[in-house]
């Protein structure tokens, strides 16, 4: 191509008349690789994990690097006899460690809201459920008040501890071997198999319940196991929910919401679902439940590349 | 779109984090393809969002979100272009980590930024950590036009004409975009040095 001639332009990394301190620094990137394990947690969150048996980490980019490899070894020996030393506070504020997201949406019993009765007995209702933060919001859900079973289908109903930091009990991952024969196919009926029955905690504060319900514990949501359909299930009712709610079909946008929550209880696209429910509450001037929702969003994601749309979303909220 | 935006009572960002699709579930066809994506690019992706300045800690969900969004865009992803597409995706993806996570950097700017304080120990070695804490800071410190170009150059090895075709990019704007983005990270880098030794001087 005319004009890009790269033999006239050395690398810095190639380049022995420049900055050791330039070269050692790039080549600190070179050692900067992503871990095995975060390469599986990622492809199982996409549903694909069944391609790492193709050959974890031995991508078609390994032979490109080589050879900047080899120079980044002895680049960074060479910084070390420069002798160099920079001193200095850390260049990036400490933010706080985000838990990890198969955490953060773990267990239904974090969710607080699989066991409530009020679901329990209404289980075609078109409400949307949103799904419960972790960490509290500060600013008080106006929808964890008081048991409501007849939520309105215009308020987003936070689980009853949602904000009390219940024990959070990490999900027990299929292994990659197991997950694409256990996937369904997008749209399919969830799965019945019956996941381990998980009764939520008792309320720190007695709730003035009428009668106690007979003992009707119901399961949690049976969710599709991860594999090649996962994804795309998951892809397909966030979708439906953001297409729905730009048609300005917000009945349908709920329960397209409802239903992915029901159907995926550590989804991977909860961020991406959390964001289309708030959309849809500032479409529906339900400012408040919009503004909880969002703060809590920012709090239990504050690295989501979602995070800043977040914010922008909140920021044009009325005052 | 726009019709979309105007049903919100809010004015929202025009361009939305989901993007509707047409289909409603993927081909078993369509997942292959993500998972061969994945498969040759995903180490690609990852260095790319941390270089491009996703911190650590959020690179993986960073990275994920890159293959979402490929996800999406499947069928207008062109046949050869996967690689591409993705170092846009996680061109964005990136920049709106940085803006989420509220890290302070400067507008982009030709004048040299004020770069963190780097206090020297003379005799001590350059630590790993350190110094690519440092390298973030001084990628970051790029204007946003030049930081891909000096990435996929200095950091990935790819060729000048590589980058054209990747960014879609006249093969003079790559060549004066690195110029520039080189330029100034040698300027970055001669400052910080000449810190280290007026430092090592008075002790």
């Amino acid at each position: 191509m005319p004009g890009m001639d790269d033999h006239e332009l050395t690398r810095l990394i190639d380049d022995p008349g420049g900055s050791a301190l330039g070269r050692s620094l790039i080549a600190s990137a070179h050692a900067d690789v992503p871990s095995p394990d975060g390469r599986a947690r990622v492809a199982r969150r996409l549903g694909i994990a069944a391609v790492l048996a193709l050959g974890a980490g031995a991508g078609s980019e390994a032979g490109a690097l080589a050879a900047v490899w080899k120079l980044a070894a002895v680049v960074v020996a060479l910084g070390g006899v420069v002798g160099l030393a920079i001193w200095q506070a850390p260049v990036s504020e400490p933010a706080p460690v985000a838990p990890p997201r198969a955490l953060v949406h773990a267990a239904p019993l974090a969710r607080g809201g699989h066991g409530d009765a009020s679901e329990t007995t209404t289980p075609t209702t078109p409400s949307v459920v949103a799904r419960p933060s972790v960490v509290a919001p500060p600013v008080p859900s106006p929808s964890r008040a008081a048991p409501q079973p007849p939520a309105s289908p215009r308020t987003p109903t936070r689980g009853p501890r949602a904000g009390a930091s219940p024990p959070v009990v990490a999900q027990a991952v299929p292994g990659d071997e197991a997950v694409a024969a256990a996937a369904p196919a997008p749209g399919q009926a969830p799965p019945t198999a019956a996941a381990p029955e998980v009764r939520a905690p008792e309320p720190a504060v007695p709730e003035p319940v009428a009668p106690p319900a007979p003992e009707v514990v119901t399961p949690p949501p049976a969710e599709i196991a991860a594999g090649p359909g996962r994804l795309a299930a998951e892809v397909a009712l966030v979708d439906r929910a953001r297409t729905s709610l730009g048609a300005g079909d917000y009945p349908a946008a709920k329960a397209a919401l409802a239903e992915y929550h029901q159907r995926f209880a550590s989804g991977d696209l909860d961020a991406e679902a959390d964001v289309v429910m708030i959309e849809l509450l500032i479409a529906e001037h339900e400012i408040g439940a919009a503004r909880t929702l969002g703060t809590g969003f920012l709090a239990r994601f504050p690295r989501s590349p979602l995070a800043q749309r977040v914010h922008s979303l909140l920021e044009r909220l009325p005052k | 779109m726009v019709s979309e935006i105007k049903r919100f009572p809010l004015a929202l960002p025009a361009r939305p984090v989901v993007e509707p699709v047409a289909t409603s579930a993927r081909s078993a066809r369509s997942m292959d393809r993500l998972s061969t994506m994945f498969h040759h690019h995903h180490d690609f992706v990852w260095r790319s969002v941390r270089r491009l300045g996703v911190s650590p800690e959020a690179v993986d969900d960073a990275t994920q979100e890159v293959f979402v969004v490929a996800s999406r865009k499947l069928d207008a992803i062109e046949a050869g272009k996967e690689k591409a597409f993705l170092f846009g995706a996680a061109v964005r993806v990136a920049s709106d980590s940085r803006r989420a996570r509220g890290r302070r950097r400067h507008a982009p700017s030709e004048d040299l930024p004020e770069l963190v304080d780097a206090t020297p120990a003379a005799g001590e070695l350059v630590d790993q950590k350190r110094a690519r804490e440092l390298l973030d800071e001084l990628v970051g410190q790029l204007p946003e036009d030049t930081r891909p170009v000096f990435v996929l150059f200095e950091l990935e090895g790819m060729t000048m004409a590589e980058i054209a075709s990747c960014l879609d990019l006249p093969a003079g704007t790559v060549a004066s975009r690195l110029r520039r983005a080189r330029e100034l990270f040698a300027a970055h880098v001669a400052r910080l040095e000449a810190r280290s030794t007026q430092h090592a001087r008075h002790g």
